[in-house]
């Protein structure tokens, strides 16, 4: 569903890739967590597969379709993505409606569908009495809800979010996770970065981890420990190590990302 | 007071380092961008050279003629009444319409001190503007009156002092409207009529006070000459019924004493009237402010905010567009002011019977006459409804003001060029409004024929379509994306003046080239087909140029 081959991305301001060679493979029908720590690359990888940068080397394929190919294919590719950006960026003058309304005609919704959509999702995120009110007057939670409201009304094949947890409240974190799953069941694809590690650790079927713009781990959390022990033992690291066979991606995630630090 | 320089240097700093430095020599100064900016340099030298000149000649003839209070009275008055105008829009929109006034209610500083840092940027600005107009002429009196070294220290006193009574007016009559905005619910249309209300109302007066001045001068049926060799009285009495413009002709006409006293009366005046808008901004600058903030939310859900309801993605995008100027009262005072103003402008002169019998008017009006050919005229009259419509900077900045959300052109599924056209359909509401305006000035006003107006319309109607595809084209390949509040991204916007320019050069070299073949002999007909034909060629190469420019730029920007 999501290919990633060989991208690299380097900021125009600055001389150290945010992103570097990294390569991915997500298939349809898989529910991935992409982690990092701050800084490490997360949002610039997204913004790469969504078609907002262009990668300075490098591919990504959404549904067979290059995001940044010729311009057919970069339409095809974008009406399968939805996108909820991590800054809770919708339009705030339109009301909530308007805003939904708005993204729906952009991918071409039916009035039939938009109609069974939004009273869906407004109403299990409970913004549906506000939306008739212009997004100014949102708090940032319920601008965040109302963001992945309109990524969800065309009923996107590969549903990508960025730090999606932030700002929301218990109660819509689970609504959310619901959802998620929801789709992977349904036979979409879900892709989406945290670093909140338990939300990671329960929900994915497969986790990235990034760090300093390079993927150091990849797998179900099992792989991922897998690896870590084999090359622990490579290393012959000290034996007490061993003991930790069953950690938590807590610790997995501290060791991976400490261990590249010291290699720098 | 501590505060208030602390408020003060953190207004100038992102007043002028942000918007025109950051945005011109981004990625170090490129070629193209020095150029542009070295044609607009060439054009502010050029209209200050001309006006210069003129205050030289005028500074020089009426010092010979013992008149040079006419020559002061002509510069300050010039001086006020620009204050006026830029100053209010500029005031408006630094003490209400930015949007750090959130971040500096939460400081631990007054809300007059607010107000009145706020207020010194405008002063600032003000005295820069009045600086350009009025300094040199100062100084070309002063050398041929052969002046002492007292003049020049009075001269900079009331350059300082004298815009303090434009922008204290400006302060005092926004004050209780913005305060009153607070109490309607849809507070940000009020706050956009009133602001475009209280703009209108200093252009009556400038409307009204000339046209004293042409009523006084049709009492004295000897005309100009007479007046200008007759007495200054009559300046004088004008200049009495504006008591600070009166006490700083004094103070550099006068003889010693007196004119200290004059003097120091204008600082006097100056200061009470900076007291007194201190003293109610007090009681009325933070909820004005504040409530500018608030949102309205609807009580009848059911009404307001629209329904389900599917659009074909052009007319989504222009109508987001659309909604989105509407509702930010920055955009809507800037866009309509230039179409609403342009009736008050010009009809108000038209009508008021003394401007008619303005020696200058009829001379143009017997030169209009005198190009009794309809195709000349239409000519005439499609080229300046154009330049009216290119004077709007709504098209301008349509990328630019997408801002932050400018992401969303690059992730939605529909092609680059489909929404850059919805951006032109967007902004034909606001050429269609001026050209609209233009035909009733012309039927209404200036009696032009039906068959001028149809033909300068229809020429107009083509214009605007190259214009605008131009205008909006230079936003796309260097929109100014990083704004942090809506002024900077339609005032403090180069890519508005570019887009002027180009208007203004497309339409020179049209008139040029019309002006060639009519001097050929060749018939107003056959001009003005060839005209309209180079018009259209015009707008159908810029769209096919905008289609490729804007597919190029959006792919390059990574915002
Ligand atoms: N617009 C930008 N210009 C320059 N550097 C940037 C920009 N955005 C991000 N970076 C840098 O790129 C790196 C990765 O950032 P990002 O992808 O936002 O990380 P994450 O989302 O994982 O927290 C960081 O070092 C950050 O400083
Ligand atoms: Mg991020």
């Amino acid at each position: 569903m999501l290919v990633i081959k060989n991208i690299a991305k380097t900021y125009a301001k600055s001389n150290k890739p945010a992103v570097d060679s990294l390569s991915m493979n997500i298939r349809a029908g898989e529910l991935y967590g992409f982690i990092g720590p701050n800084g490490a690359g997360k949002t610039t990888t997204i913004k790469m597969m969504t078609g907002i940068l262009s990668p300075d080397s490098g591919d990504v394929l959404i549904g067979g379709q290059k995001i940044n190919g010729t311009q057919a294919e970069q339409i095809a590719a974008k009406r399968l993505i939805g996108y909820v950006p991590d800054a809770q960026d919708a339009y705030d003058r339109l009301t909530g409606l308007e805003y939904l309304n708005f993204m729906a005609d952009m991918y071409r919704v039916s009035e039939d569908d938009r109609t069974r959509a939004i009273p869906k999702y407004t109403e299990l995120f409970g913004i549906a009495d506000a939306l008739r009110d212009p997004v100014r007057s949102y708090s940032r939670g319920m601008k965040q809800k109302l963001t992945i409201t309109g990524a969800l009304l065309h009923n996107p094949k590969l549903f990508i979010l960025d730090e999606p947890m932030v700002g929301l409240d218990p109660h819509s974190a689970h609504q959310l996770k619901l959802i998620m799953r929801e789709r992977v069941n349904s036979g979409g694809t879900v892709f989406f970065s945290t670093h909140v590690l338990d939300v990671a650790e329960r929900l994915c079927d497969r986790i990235g981890i990034i760090n300093q713009g390079k993927l150091i781990a990849e797998g179900t959390l099992e792989e991922i420990n897998d690896a870590r022990l084999n090359a622990s033992l490579d290393k012959s690291i000290k034996a007490e190590k061993r003991t930790l066979s069953g950690a938590t991606l807590e610790q997995i995630f501290l060791e991976l990302t400490e261990q590249n630090e010291e290699a720098e | 007071m501590r505060d208030y320089f602390i408020v003060l240097r953190q207004q100038i700093r992102q007043r002028l380092g942000l918007s025109l430095i950051r945005a011109n020599f981004k990625k170090g100064a490129r070629a193209r961008t020095t150029m542009i900016a070295v044609a607009v340099a060439v054009a502010a030298v050029s209209v200050l050279g001309m006006l210069y000149t003129g205050e030289f000649f005028l500074s020089r003839f009426m010092a010979e003629q013992k008149m040079s209070y006419v020559t002061l009275f002509v510069g300050l008055a010039l001086t006020l009444l620009t204050t006026f105008v830029s100053g209010t829009a500029l005031l408006l929109s630094v003490l209400y319409f930015s949007r750090d006034s959130e971040a500096l209610a939460v400081l631990p500083v007054r809300p007059s001190t607010v107000f009145a840092a706020k207020t010194t940027v405008a002063y600032l600005g003000e005295i820069g503007v009045s600086a350009l107009i009025i300094l040199p002429l100062l100084a070309f009196v002063g050398v041929f009156e052969r002046c002492g070294v007292g003049y020049y220290v009075k001269s900079l006193v009331v350059w300082l002092t004298i815009t303090t009574l434009p922008l204290t007016l400006s302060a005092l009559a926004s004050l209780p409207l913005m305060r009153f905005t607070a109490l309607w619910k849809h507070r940000d249309i009020v706050a956009v009529v009133g602001g475009l209300l209280l703009v209108a109302l200093f252009i009556l007066g400038e409307t009204y006070l000339s046209s004293r001045l042409a009523v006084t001068l049709e009492e004295n049926p000897a005309q100009i000459v007479m007046l200008l060799f007759g007495n200054t009285k009559l300046f004088e009495t004008i200049a009495k019924a504006i008591p600070p413009l009166y006490f700083a002709l004094s103070a550099l006409t006068l003889s010693n004493a007196q004119s200290w006293l004059n003097l120091l009366a204008l600082i006097c005046v100056s200061l009470a009237l900076l007291a007194v808008t201190l003293y109610i901004s007090r009681k009325l600058y933070r909820q004005g402010a504040m409530s500018q903030l608030e949102t309205h939310k609807s009580a009848h859900r059911s009404r307001k905010g629209g329904r389900i309801s599917a659009r074909s993605p052009i007319l989504a995008v222009a109508m987001k567009d659309l909604k989105i100027l509407f509702r930010t009262p920055v955009y809507a005072l800037n866009t309509l002011a230039v179409i609403i103003m342009l009736p008050i402008l010009m009809l108000v002169p038209m009508a008021s019977q003394s401007m008619m019998t303005d020696p200058d008017i009829q001379g143009i009006m017997n030169v209009l006459g005198g190009l009794s050919d309809t195709f000349t005229l239409a000519l005439i009259y499609g080229g300046i409804a154009a330049l009216f419509s290119g004077l709007n900077s709504a098209i301008s900045t349509a990328v630019s003001r997408e801002g932050k959300q400018f992401f969303w052109v690059k992730v939605l599924p529909v092609p680059y060029s489909t929404q850059i056209y919805a951006k032109l359909l967007s902004n034909s509401v606001f050429s269609a409004a001026t050209i609209i305006m233009c035909v009733i000035i012309a039927a209404v006003s200036i009696h032009l024929s039906a068959a001028i107006i149809a033909l300068g319309t229809l020429l107009a109607i083509v214009l605007c379509i190259a214009i605008s595809t131009i205008q909006l084209t230079i936003d796309a390949i260097r929109p100014k994306l990083t704004w942090s509040n809506p002024t900077e991204a339609i005032k403090q916007n180069a890519n508005t003046l570019y887009g002027m320019l180009a208007a203004a050069v497309l339409l020179i070299a049209l008139g040029g080239i019309a002006y060639l073949l009519l001097h050929l002999n060749m018939r107003g007909f056959v001009v003005f087909i060839e005209i309209f034909l180079l018009s259209a060629i015009a707008a159908v190469s810029s769209l096919i140029w905008m289609k490729k420019a804007a597919r190029k730029a959006f792919y390059r920007i990574e915002a």
